[in-house]
């Protein structure tokens, strides 16, 4: 061909790639002052005194029996161990116990999480990297030590890994003093989440013949999880590892964590009598209790000036009364962590909503804590009556003038009539919300949205959609509803379902609560009832 | 000195219990064993010069690769330079172009060879034909080990077929053993490759009682030539033979094998054992053997039922109800609807929200005590139909022994 075919192709230069140009030199200055990796990091940091026994038992309190077992089957140093399997519940205090072990014994170990790796490649390239004292800086590109897909390369690769290591620290004199023995560990943590991986199958019967595979006397194998070994399914079984068991913490293990660090231990103690029971019957979990706990001790502490003091019988009376009526608030609600700048102007709020009585079950404030702009708000509001409402009642619901026509007055009930509205009510509650195509919302959109066009016109904040038309017509909203209709799906409004094969268009499903489009609707101040069927 | 001889005892008896070979050396002598069977298939192929190929099967646990590599160890010293043996995983081979390159990479490594990572599966499955006819020509045997061997059987069986064609020729000199945990793992080949495929099977049966015994006092007993003080292990080995013949002792071991008798968990339940071991006293006693069952042998529904919140229980306490009433499906929405009704009927105090029950339903799926029942992902989780996992009894078992439960609560489980 002509030398017109063989064109000279320039890559394009991304804004980002042309801004790199000035700063490369000083970025790999500051990189290159990491220092490398050797046989001493595969310690557990760098501690200036180490870990006694009974230190690592007062920082980790309720987990005595826990920490001996776990020290008993880990065994004297150089010691082979066959692999081990802990479990427990969430936030029980098992990986936390584990690596302070590792703190408290000085042996060399290797920790991977599958919650940070998340597929297998990623799990294998995190191991070899840490046996390999790979780091991965800018200078190679943040690239991994080797390349490993494959869960033969893998073994291969690690067998490799563990003979050099192994050599090294059973060679090197000066490793004398900081590591202990010649043995290394391998910690998988958060195992369970293995289940949901891709070949899910392969790499956990993988993981559990490991120590067979490996052949390797000097490697010790953990596994940490949050659901006991019989959730661990497999067509032809697994060899079992000793399991180690965390049971939750009890309620005076419970205590003596929310005791720690407290500079006031007699007030906290007086507070913890009074809250610690009732909450206990909601939830056991220590990350839970403990977010909940926290902004009632503030409120517990309100009352009094010196917060030093040490309370006596009248003073714990008088503040268990002060506090009483927020309790029964805070066990119904979730967790909320709010943002820092935030906390005061909720303290405000609170303080302000004091009065107000709240009925137990139903945590109604007015206003809902999100931002969302106002045609956003119909599109919500619409999804959710298509949800709700049959189809074939839309004609009578949204005439052309917009609004809800008569209601027929109602016969009284046959009993007939009745039971069919039960099983009716029985198969509503069974099958959740009904799905829709995108049409029916649109069309229930302009519906809705053109009926309150005039109050629309008046608000002006809210629509400035487009910058370029001061003009305000029908066209300008609707390129902007398929974009909202699609954030709606991202932020887990809607969602989005399976197509119907002889349609051919995907169905939507509105996933918002009763409760929720209540408060939208009140705040456009929409009739939302009227609209709703009822049966 | 009895510290000294303490440590030094405890790390003989754990290297005992972590190395197979020591394990499975007691089984070794006598001539019907299955070490002495599968000894006298492979030398008598070495040494007759022909092609071989069985079948090691049994449940897991049993010895069959500890036995096997037994019997090659104890080989390669009487005939050396007339063996070399390649060891392939279905684990990890299962896929044919992995499996070929395995074989390449460790006929390269053994007759040290270089080995190019690029090599297609064309070049592989050459080269292999290619040692393999070379060996034969040299009178040396290969032998190929299949660990897992019924994941080779899944797919096309290309692999299996190939290797077994490939002995087929008159140079070759190849012994290929199959292992696997199923006991059908010859009914998965295909025709083709079965009838290449000669059906012997030698069959790993967990050991019986006196057996068992056999291994438990070549195991403990402390050897007397070692450099441990000879008070200290006469003392030991009398302890050990007083407890072996102990009665309570003997029902822990029967309690033990009654639900699994493999090898590999007696091994998990003597490691315990010798882990309680306190190095103060330096002698195992009765009452490590009893907790070290315990270990061992734990109820992981039972464990969770008993660190389960009280709104937890309520809500598995509603399903129950739901379940009794035979409704086939049900979802949370039903579930709070009876737990409406009890609170209305027996007026209890625990009443929450919505959210709040919600969470505790999301605590009870992770502990997978209750479980979805359909497949589907499109609904929420209020929506979708869940069943318990654990049966009734189970359940007010729970009840009982959780400690903060109260009473009434067994009395609305039981309509």
């Amino acid at each position: 061909m002509s030398k017109e075919e063989t064109p000279n192709v320039t890559r394009r230069a991304t804004r980002l790639s042309s801004t790199n140009t000035p700063n490369a030199k000083e970025r790999t200055a500051k990189s290159n002052n990491l220092p490398p990796l050797t046989l001493r990091d595969l310690v557990f940091g760098d501690q200036q005194e180490p870990l006694t026994l009974d230190g690592l038992i007062s920082s980790l309190p309720g987990r005595r029996n826990q920490i001996l077992e776990i020290l008993r089957f880990l065994g004297p140093v150089n010691s082979p161990v066959s692999p081990l399997f802990v479990y427990g519940g969430a936030s029980t205090g098992k990986t936390s116990t584990i690596l302070q072990v590792f703190r408290h014994l000085n042996r060399p170990f290797v920790y991977s999480s599958s919650r940070t790796c998340y597929n297998a490649r990623q799990l294998f390239d995190n191991m070899l990297n840490q046996l390999l004292l790979h780091r991965r800086t800018e200078s190679n590109d943040y690239s991994s030590a080797k390349k490993c897909e494959k869960p033969a390369d893998f073994v291969n690769l690690l067998k490799e890994a563990l003979a050099t290591v192994v050599d090294g620290l059973k060679g090197s004199k000066k490793l004398e003093g900081c590591v202990n023995g010649s043995m290394v560990y391998l910690i998988f943590d958060s195992l369970e989440l293995i289940r949901g991986w891709d070949k899910s199958g392969v790499i956990l019967s993988l993981l559990f013949k490991l120590h067979d595979v490996l052949k390797v006397s000097d490697v010790g194998l953990i596994f940490i999880s949050g659901s006991s070994f019989d959730t661990y399914h497999s067509d032809t079984g697994f060899v079992d590892p000793v399991p180690v068991y965390f049971p939750d913490y009890t309620e005076d293990g419970l205590r003596q964590i929310f005791m720690r660090n407290q500079s006031n231990p007699k007030l906290r103690s007086a507070f913890l009598d009074v809250v610690l029971k009732p909450f206990c019957r909601v939830t056991r979990r220590l990350d839970e209790l403990s977010i909940a706990l926290s902004p009632l001790y503030k409120k517990y502490c309100e009352p009094l000036d010196d917060l030093d003091v040490i309370p006596n019988e009248e003073i714990k009376r008088k503040l268990y009364t002060c506090l009483q009526p927020h309790i029964g608030p805070a066990l119904n609600a979730i967790f909320k962590v709010t943002s820092q700048p935030s906390v005061e102007a909720g303290i405000k709020n609170n303080l302000q909503r004091k009065n107000s009585l709240k009925k137990l079950g139903n945590d109604s404030i007015d206003d809902i804590d999100f931002h969302m702009s106002t045609s956003a708000k119909y599109l919500l509001i619409s999804a959710f009556l298509a949800s709700r409402n049959p189809a074939t009642l839309d004609a009578s619901f949204f005439d052309s003038t917009g609004g809800p026509t008569n209601q027929k007055k109602k016969r009284k009930a046959s009993e007939k009539s009745r039971d069919l509205k039960e099983a009716a009510e029985q198969e509503h509650f069974m099958k959740g919300p009904g799905s829709f195509p995108l049409e029916r919302l649109l069309a229930i959109f302009q519906c809705i949205a053109s009926s309150d066009e005039y109050s629309l016109e008046n608000d002006e904040d809210s629509l400035e959609t487009t910058g370029l038309d001061s003009e305000f017509g029908e066209n300008n909203l609707m390129s902007d509803i398929l974009l909202q209709v699609s954030s709606l799906c991202n932020a887990n409004f809607i969602t989005k379902g399976g197509s119907c094969p002889l349609e051919g268009s995907t169905r939507y499903r509105s996933t918002v609560s009763e409760d929720l489009a209540l408060k939208v609707a009140r705040s456009l101040k929409f009739p939302l009832s009227k609209y709703l069927y009822r049966r | 000195m009895v510290e000294r001889s303490v440590d030094e005892a405890l790390l003989l008896l754990r290297k005992r219990l972590c190395d197979l070979h020591f394990i499975f050396s007691v089984f070794s002598d006598s001539p019907d064993s299955n070490y002495s069977k599968l000894k006298f298939i492979v030398s008598s192929s070495v040494t007759e010069a022909c092609n071989n190929s069985l079948l090691l099967l049994g449940p897991r646990g049993c010895g069959k690769i500890a036995v096997l590599d037994l019997v090659l160890e104890d080989l390669l010293k009487e005939y050396p330079d007339m063996i070399s043996v390649i060891k392939l995983n279905g684990l990890l081979h299962c896929d044919d172009n992995c499996a070929l390159k395995e074989i390449a990479r460790q006929l390269c490594i053994e007759h040290e060879l270089m080995f190019s990572k690029v090599a297609s599966y064309d070049d592989n499955s050459q080269f292999m034909i290619a040692m393999l006819r070379e060996c034969g020509l040299a009178h040396k045997t290969v032998v190929f080990v299949l660990d897992e061997f019924d994941l080779f059987a899944q797919g096309k069986q290309r692999l299996l077929y190939s290797l077994l064609d490939a002995m087929q020729s008159v140079s070759s000199q190849a012994v290929v053993i199959g292992v696997s945990c199923r006991l059908d793992a010859d009914q998965l080949l295909e025709k083709r490759v079965r009838s290449r495929f000669s059906h012997r099977k030698l069959l790993f049966l967990p050991p019986q009682k006196d057996d068992l015994q056999r291994l438990l006092k070549h195991i403990l007993l402390l050897p007397t030539d070692s450099n441990l003080s000879r008070d200290y292990v006469t003392d030991f080995n009398s302890r050990i033979s007083n407890i072996i013949a102990d009665k309570r002792f003997i029902e822990i071991t029967d309690k033990l094998t009654d639900s699994d008798c493999t090898v590999s968990n007696f091994m998990r339940f003597l490691f315990s054992a010798v882990s309680c071991i306190d190095s103060k006293s330096g002698y195992m006693t009765l009452e490590n053997f009893k907790s070290a069952l315990s270990t061992i042998q734990r109820q992981p529904k039972l464990d969770c039922l008993k660190d389960c919140s009280i709104l937890e229980l309520y809500i598995m306490v509603c399903m129950k109800r739901l379940e009794v009433k035979e409704q086939e499906s049900y979802n949370f929405n039903s579930v709070m609807k009876e737990y409406k009704t009890i609170h209305d009927s027996f007026k209890t105090s625990d009443y929450y929200s919505h959210n709040v029950c919600l969470r505790a339903f999301e605590h009870l799926l992770d502990r997978q005590l209750v479980e979805f029942a359909d497949r589907g992902h499109n609904q929420c989780i209020e929506y979708r139909s869940v069943k318990l996992l654990i049966s009734h009894s189970e359940l007010h078992q729970g009840l009982k022994s959780n400690r903060s439960c109260p009473v009434s609560y067994l009395k609305t489980c039981m309509i």
